[in-house]
């Protein structure tokens, strides 16, 4: 296999952030026809790793060779420059203008008088999608086509630019199965180029079908790199999750009461089949699974954001239809998105108002609102969860992620929720506020609440909840009380079946 | 291949439409028009229409160019009053002087209008609302604040002129608004403001010069607000410091309803040409109709309510 011309090479890259190291001493390299998947848990630093390749990140220290000799990037057009691109999820193309504007953004095709040639720009457009047997016209707006086919765009755009390294970014977490096949054809075809390859995914399946060499990161290391012939999945996910659990985590033991939420074959058309499933009092259930096996589509139904196509919900004691947040809100249930700055906190406005922000929405109807009681709450509870600030005036924006995590979480105690939803509460937080986060979740259970909380990191998961549920392709597939299961054994039902069957053949 | 090619045509169709739509809107302003008032369609009140509405149809696609850099120039009105006054005060010198220095006053607004926003990174809006006050200030200031006389009658006959009866400033408006469609279409510069106003940070990453690029926008729109205010002078015949008040407003109307997005990345200038003459002929259906000019902006908005709203209801 390693018979390729090295490309790229990284040695002992390090970078930090303010607080965290993201990377430690990793060695990188890239040869050329070659497939190299990076996988690894979320956090692991798979994304800086690939922007200091790009030249979107700068490393702190360590040194990269691009075709043997140092080159130092510092931004993305240096990157460019040698033929490094990365088609990343987040797309940066330009939503209002057509494809094929889109495709040679870089390299306008232009006549001798130096204007734009737009017959030759559309023809040439067409002629690379149609290498790519892509159906997409070149006249039309990237806004008008579907996500996966603005990302087929950004690949062909990246191809057409004469790429020497091509990073892809989870692919195929908006490409669905034809798609997926017609990109592993362009990848097979471009290996044949000479390209080198890095393929980022979180279906490890995958990682067999195309992959020479898979790299596995995991808390900014670079755990292993080997030919994909010596690799098995379950190896992979060993190295994947390693680390011991230990006093990184705290829990309590708590007397687990009645059930106050129960949910009975919960259907949402393309999102959540037949769940059904119970929390009780002072009780933290944990729902683990894949990104995109339905987590947050789940608690996102739970909560009244998507209606149910059929199935039951109760709480305490009663069937509820909710036809809006509004609704769960006002029977006590309180969610903690997964992204804090657009979906959490009003991140422009201060800790104090985001606070109490809940207990407005729920005294819309007197039409005079105390604000000095409302703050003086906020105040409290704000010194409750220990926000670390240097006054409540301040903006949340300013506040380290952990801290506007408890802000997020403050407002739904302000608003006296007895049913937490965290979806990825701990997620891009460091080490030392997870564990007073922990303490937090496990104080809030001792005063009579209940949690259900979604997590990708399995240690955390497991050493958290009193259940796990487990879920893939939006069902629920397996529950387990704690200490019953292993890491594996988690990931085995997390894994789809399908998935799992190509794995073994 | 031919399954590409039918795709292409049922994409192509698209715009088409919406262009149909605003041709239909175009087509009832003017049949209504006609069977409001037998003197619609005399060449008189054609003419009327366009020497009348000029100013802001010059005005319009300069604010495209803004509209699709993302961005919005509530200077333009003032600018226009600004170069009638100068005109008016330095004609008597050189009517050349004049009309350079009016251009240059107008082209260095506009740049710094970018220059301030790129700098400051202030919203347009705000900016440009306080440079149309400081503009206005300056007009009113050089003018003391009263009409000035003396632009010669040469030059204010300009306005009438008309060429095989059709009045010269039509070329002049078919000529800004063919430079402005093949600038926005072919050059580099054009793609360029398309792009900042589409996704900047897209743009900024494709080694785009987006400050540059926002800069020269407002230049062309002070550029425009340069030419509108010349005609403008020869059209009222003198120098009104407190005149072609709400001009932007009228431009920005003309903009909209042809198309042009608040959210930048859109619009063509073709499109605006059709929603300048929707805006111009349904103020002079008004007017013939004997409407009182109180209630006249209840027609344009209820006009922009029913344009754009159609328009966004579609997309959405």
């Amino acid at each position: 296999m390693r018979e390729g011309k090295t490309i790229l090479e990284m040695k002992k890259i390090t970078k930090s952030f303010p607080g965290v190291r993201a990377l430690k001493e990793v060695d990188l390299a890239l040869r050329a026809g070659e497939v190299h998947c990076l996988v690894g848990e979320n956090g692991a630093g798979k994304s800086t790793l690939i922007k200091i390749m790009t030249g979107a990140h700068t490393m702190t220290s360590g040194e990269m060779l691009v075709n043997g000799t140092p080159q130092v990037l510092t931004s993305p057009l240096d990157g460019r420059e040698l033929g490094i691109r990365a088609i990343y999820q987040e797309l940066d193309l330009l939503p209002t203008l057509s494809v094929a504007e889109n495709i040679f953004m870089e390299d306008v095709p232009k006549t001798k008088l130096g204007l734009v040639d737009w017959p030759k720009m559309n023809r040439k457009a067409a002629e690379l999608l149609q290498m790519f047997h892509v159906e997409i016209s070149p006249y039309s707006l990237i806004r008008d086509l579907t996500v996966a086919e603005q990302q087929i765009v950004a690949i062909v755009k990246a191809l057409s630019q004469d790429s020497k390294v091509l990073i892809m970014d989870e692919p195929s977490a908006v490409l669905t199965g034809s798609e997926l096949e017609r990109l592993f054809g362009i990848i097979a075809e471009l290996k044949k180029q000479g390209v080198a390859i890095v393929y980022i995914t979180h279906r490890l399946i995958e990682v067999f079908e195309i992959g020479d060499i898979v790299t596995v990161l995991r808390d900014g290391e670079n755990i292993v790199t080997k030919d994909i012939e010596d690799v098995t999945m379950e190896k992979m996910i060993q190295w994947m999750v390693g680390r011991e659990i230990d006093e990184q985590f705290y829990k309590e033991k708590v007397a687990i009461g009645d059930v106050v939420l129960e949910a009975k074959n919960l259907s949402v058309e393309g999102m959540v089949k037949e769940a059904s499933f119970e929390l009780r009092e002072g009780e933290i259930l944990g729902l683990a699974g894949l990104v995109g096996a339905g987590r947050t589509e789940l608690l996102k139904s739970i909560f009244g954001e998507y209606r149910l196509n059929s199935g039951t919900l109760t709480i305490f004691g009663e069937e509820c239809r909710f036809n809006s947040p509004r609704d769960a809100i006002a029977k006590g249930l309180g969610f903690v998105p997964e992204d804090r700055k657009t979906e959490g906190a009003v991140l422009c406005r201060s800790i104090e108002e985001n606070i109490s922000l809940g207990v407005l929405a729920k005294k819309e109807f007197k039409f005079l609102v105390h604000f000095p009681t409302i703050f003086k709450k906020a105040v409290e509870l704000a010194n409750y969860v220990k926000i670390r600030c240097h006054s409540l005036r301040q903006e949340v924006v300013t506040l380290s992620g952990g801290n506007q995590q408890k802000t997020v979480l403050a407002k739904w105690l302000a608003s006296e929720s007895q049913i937490l939803l965290l979806d990825e509460p701990t997620r891009g937080i460091d080490v030392g506020s997870k564990l007073e986060f922990y303490k937090f979740m496990a104080e809030l259970v001792r005063n009579g609440k209940s949690i259900i909380l979604v997590s990708s990191e399995l240690p955390e998961l497991m050493a958290l909840s009193d259940r796990i549920l487990v879920m893939s392709n939006s069902r629920i597939r397996k529950e387990f009380r704690a200490g019953e299961a292993t890491q594996e054994q988690i990931l085995e039902h997390a894994i789809p079946q399908e998935l799992r069957e190509a794995a073994s053949s | 291949m031919l399954q590409n090619q039918i795709q292409i045509k049922h994409k192509a169709g698209r715009s088409f439409s919406s262009n149909i739509v605003l041709l239909l809107v175009f087509a009832a302003v003017m049949l209504i028009g006609a069977l409001i008032s037998p003197l619609f369609f005399s060449v008189q009140n054609m003419r009327n229409i366009i020497v009348g509405a000029a100013t802001f149809g010059i005005l319009a696609s300069g604010m495209t160019v803004i509209l699709i850099a993302g961005e919005i120039d509530l200077s333009v009105g003032s600018q226009v009053a600004l170069t009638s006054v100068l005109m008016a005060t330095l004609a008597p010198i050189s009517l050349t002087l004049a009309i350079v220095a009016s251009i240059l006053a107008t082209v260095t607004i506009g740049i710094l209008n970018g220059v301030l926003l790129t700098k400051t990174k202030m919203p347009s809006f705000v900016l440009t609302l306080s440079t149309m006050g400081i503009v206005r200030s300056i007009a009113l200031v050089i003018g003391n604040g009263q009409p000035v006389y003396g632009v010669p009658r040469s030059y204010s006959n300009l306005a009438n002129t008309t060429v095989g009866g059709i009045p010269l400033v039509a070329f002049l408006l078919v000529a800004i608004y063919l430079f402005t469609w093949f600038f926005l279409k072919y050059t580099t510069l054009g793609r360029s403001i398309y792009s900042v106003g589409s996704n900047s940070e897209a743009a900024r990453l494709t080694g785009i010069n987006i400050d540059r690029i926002t800069v020269a926008a407002y230049a062309i729109s002070g550029l425009m607000a340069g030419i509108a205010g010349l005609y403008y002078t020869s059209y009222v015949t003198l120098g009104l410091p407190d005149g072609a008040v709400d001009y932007e407003t009228e431009a920005i109307t003309a903009a909209i309803i042809g198309g042009a997005s608040f959210f930048g990345g859109e619009g063509v200038v073709t499109n605006t040409l059709l929603g300048f003459l929707i805006v111009a002929i349904v103020k002079n259906i008004l007017n013939l109709m004997g409407v009182s000019p109180f209630v006249q902006p209840v027609a344009i908005g209820l006009l922009i309510i029913i344009a754009v709203g159609v328009r966004t209801m579609r997309k959405s």
